[in-house]
């Protein structure tokens, strides 16, 4: 049995069209439904649904095989998994932003608000600036504008939010997207059943990635 | 909230049956690794945090517990096993003058000792655990190398398991690939950690990024995917040698795999070429050991013969260190039962009239080794209970026949 990670909501639609799509089906999973469990036709995999900052967790601690996760819950926990493949999808950009009319005053620290502590802080670090980071847990936009933050560090995909909230994108960290991770010790033990598996994502990918083209 | 009732998170008691389990797994450990001739040592609890500064470790140092004693130094408890033994090796090897004066060729040392390491507790981190391991000083072979890895096997075979998986590889191959490039220590680094994340796309992106292509690419590119069955993946990893000192750690390992027939542990041996040796002292061989149902390696090893040079001496070394609260927790997942049968051999069930009579039966049997409770008379029916499971004995004090002296004791 390979136990699947996935993040509840559409990360997790998207990847079980894409286990359909190689042939995997859930015929258990709808939208609708509260289970968190779901077996394939075979028997043979289940996916399990968490929270994205929890599919890591799962994975590092070996409950389950294989997980799908964002980059940035990555950059930010570092968990000790394999980080396999890149899945092409959940595109967005990790970036430092501001009020439109930002202007760096002073050189005292500055403030960060971001779900992101981590990355912000490493991301400061490179580029030789003191900063302090306050931690919280949605609604990121709101902080410059009341005052509780200099800059915000968030990820964005097209930039609405910000612009809607009078921010704009002062840096770009980095690159975001959908991420397969393996436990290390299942990728050995169970090894035959989870290289096919990675194999079949990646020539779907691959395919994928040539119809764009 | 008042905690004088909790352990703190991350410690926890062991009780009941679990300590007695635990300890008699432990003796199974040791008593594996002295039919192998190493000799049981153990180390400071406290060690300078210099130590552990001057020596580049994988130990997290925001993970040392850090004590300032009254001169002012900072000490940390025993945040690693091997660092404080080759300190140890180093201090009482003569030094060197030309010629090789050693009493002993070999020095085999064993522990079985606790670890402490502040983990990350919101991940179910723990204070520290416990570490069985081995350290064999002196022999630069590849039978050395063999000796530990049939050790670490069957040190979890003794135990009871069998769904064990050694993954062999070394971080030679990967240092042979970048001795072929110029790059700076920031690059290396960034390779190492994409390789052993088997971070394939990104890899494949810093490598374009960097301008790095041809042979040197391909080889890198392939490494994450060295893995698996030993002689297929050595069979792989040969066509992308690209010198010496590739060709030459590829000849080791199956060096070790060869002398590893003879110890008829192959079975458990497999290949994984993209491990990368973080710390600077390991040289060549590393290992790791699995077992089926943990999500964590259980046991990892390799050779570390540059870790005496940084104490001044010219000494090679192998080893591997083995955690047992993980061996533990596994043994306990597939309901494995060392069960501490015997650990009570008699029950003397006894009324106030009678104690004399039961202290005095009770010394006999101690004297003859066995082990021995006495018990008031209205708990017999739970004595007679435990006794069972421990496939002891239930004695009466008041009866007439073996407190007789002819009476010959000898449980089953």
């Amino acid at each position: 049995m390979i136990n699947i990670a996935l993040a509840k909501g559409r990360l997790a639609e998207d990847m079980i069209a894409q286990f359909e799509e190689i042939g995997i089906l859930f015929p258990t999973y709808s939208k609708k439904s509260r289970k968190l469990i779901f077996k394939d036709q075979t028997n043979t995999k289940s996916i399990v649904l968490v929270k994205p900052t929890d599919v890591a967790v799962y994975v590092e601690k070996g409950a389950c095989d294989i997980g799908v996760v964002g980059k940035d819950s990555l950059m930010e926990n570092q968990p000790d998994v394999y980080e396999i493949l890149d899945l092409g999808y959940g595109k967005c950009r990790f970036v430092v932003a501001g009020p439109n009319d930002y202007q760096k005053t002073s050189n005292q620290k500055l403030k960060v608000a971001t779900k992101y502590p981590n990355v912000a802080k490493t991301y400061f670090q490179s580029i030789g600036q003191p900063v302090e980071t306050i931690k919280i847990n949605g609604s990121v936009e709101l902080a410059p504008l009341m005052g509780l933050s200099d800059l915000i560090v968030d990820i964005t995909e097209t930039g609405a939010t910000l612009k809607e909230n009078g921010l704009s994108v002062i840096a770009e960290i980095a690159d975001v997207s959908a991420r397969l991770i393996v436990n290390k010790v299942s990728l050995k033990t169970k090894q035959d059943d989870i290289t096919d598996l990675i194999g079949k994502l990646k020539t779907r990918g691959n395919e994928h990635a040539d119809d764009q083209n | 909230m008042a905690l004088f009732n909790f352990t703190p998170e991350g410690a926890n008691d062991l009780n009941g049956l679990d300590c007695e389990n635990k300890e008699s797994m432990q003796l199974i450990v040791k008593d594996t690794f002295k039919k192998y001739g190493y000799q049981q040592i153990s180390t400071s609890v406290f060690e300078y945090y210099d130590l552990f500064l001057d020596i580049e470790t994988s130990i997290d140092k925001d993970q040392m517990y850090k004590i300032i004693d009254s001169n002012g130094k900072i000490l940390v408890l025993r945040p690693d096993a091997t660092i404080p033994i080759a300190r140890m090796a180093a201090q009482l090897e003569p030094e060197a003058d030309g010629q090789d004066d050693r009493t002993e060729p070999y020095k085999k040392y064993m522990y079985v000792t606790q670890i402490f390491r502040n983990e990350d507790l919101k991940v179910g981190g723990k204070r520290g655990f416990t570490q069985a391991g081995v350290e064999y000083l002196g022999n630069a072979n590849p039978e050395a190398d063999a000796e530990v890895i049939a050790l670490a096997i069957n040190t979890l075979l003794a135990i009871g398991f069998w769904d064990i998986r050694v993954d062999l590889g070394s971080g030679d191959f990967l240092n042979g690939i970048l001795s072929e490039m110029n790059l700076n220590e920031d690059q290396e680094s960034a390779i190492a950690s994409l390789l052993e994340n088997k971070n394939f796309a990104e890899l494949e992106k810093f490598l374009d990024a960097n301008q790095i292509g041809g042979n040197q690419k391909e080889a890198l590119l392939a490494l994450p995917f060295l893995y698996g069955d030993f002689t297929n993946t050595i069979q792989e990893a040969k066509k992308i040698v690209l010198n010496e000192k590739m060709q030459k750690c590829l000849d080791n390992l199956c060096e070790i795999y060869r002398l590893l027939e003879y110890y008829g542990l192959t079975k458990f041996v497999f290949a994984d070429m993209g491990f990368v040796s973080h710390l600077k002292y390991y040289s060549g061989v590393i290992f790791k050991v699995y077992l089926g149902n943990t999500g964590s390696a259980v046991a990892s090893g390799g050779r570390y013969d540059s870790l005496l040079q940084e104490f001044g001496k010219q000494i090679s070394a192998t080893g591997f260190g083995m955690n047992i609260d993980t061996v533990y927790e596994a043994a306990c997942k597939v309901n494995y039962n060392y069960l501490v049968k015997n650990y009570l051999d008699y029950a003397i069930v006894c009324s106030q009239q009678d104690i004399d009579r039961a202290i005095n039966l009770a010394k006999k049997l101690r004297d003859l080794n066995y082990s021995v409770i006495l018990c008031a008379d209205r708990y017999v029916d739970v004595l007679a209970r435990k006794i069972i499971d421990s496939e002891g004995v239930l004695l009466k004090s008041n009866d007439e026949e073996i407190n007789n002296d002819q009476y010959r004791f000898g449980k089953r």
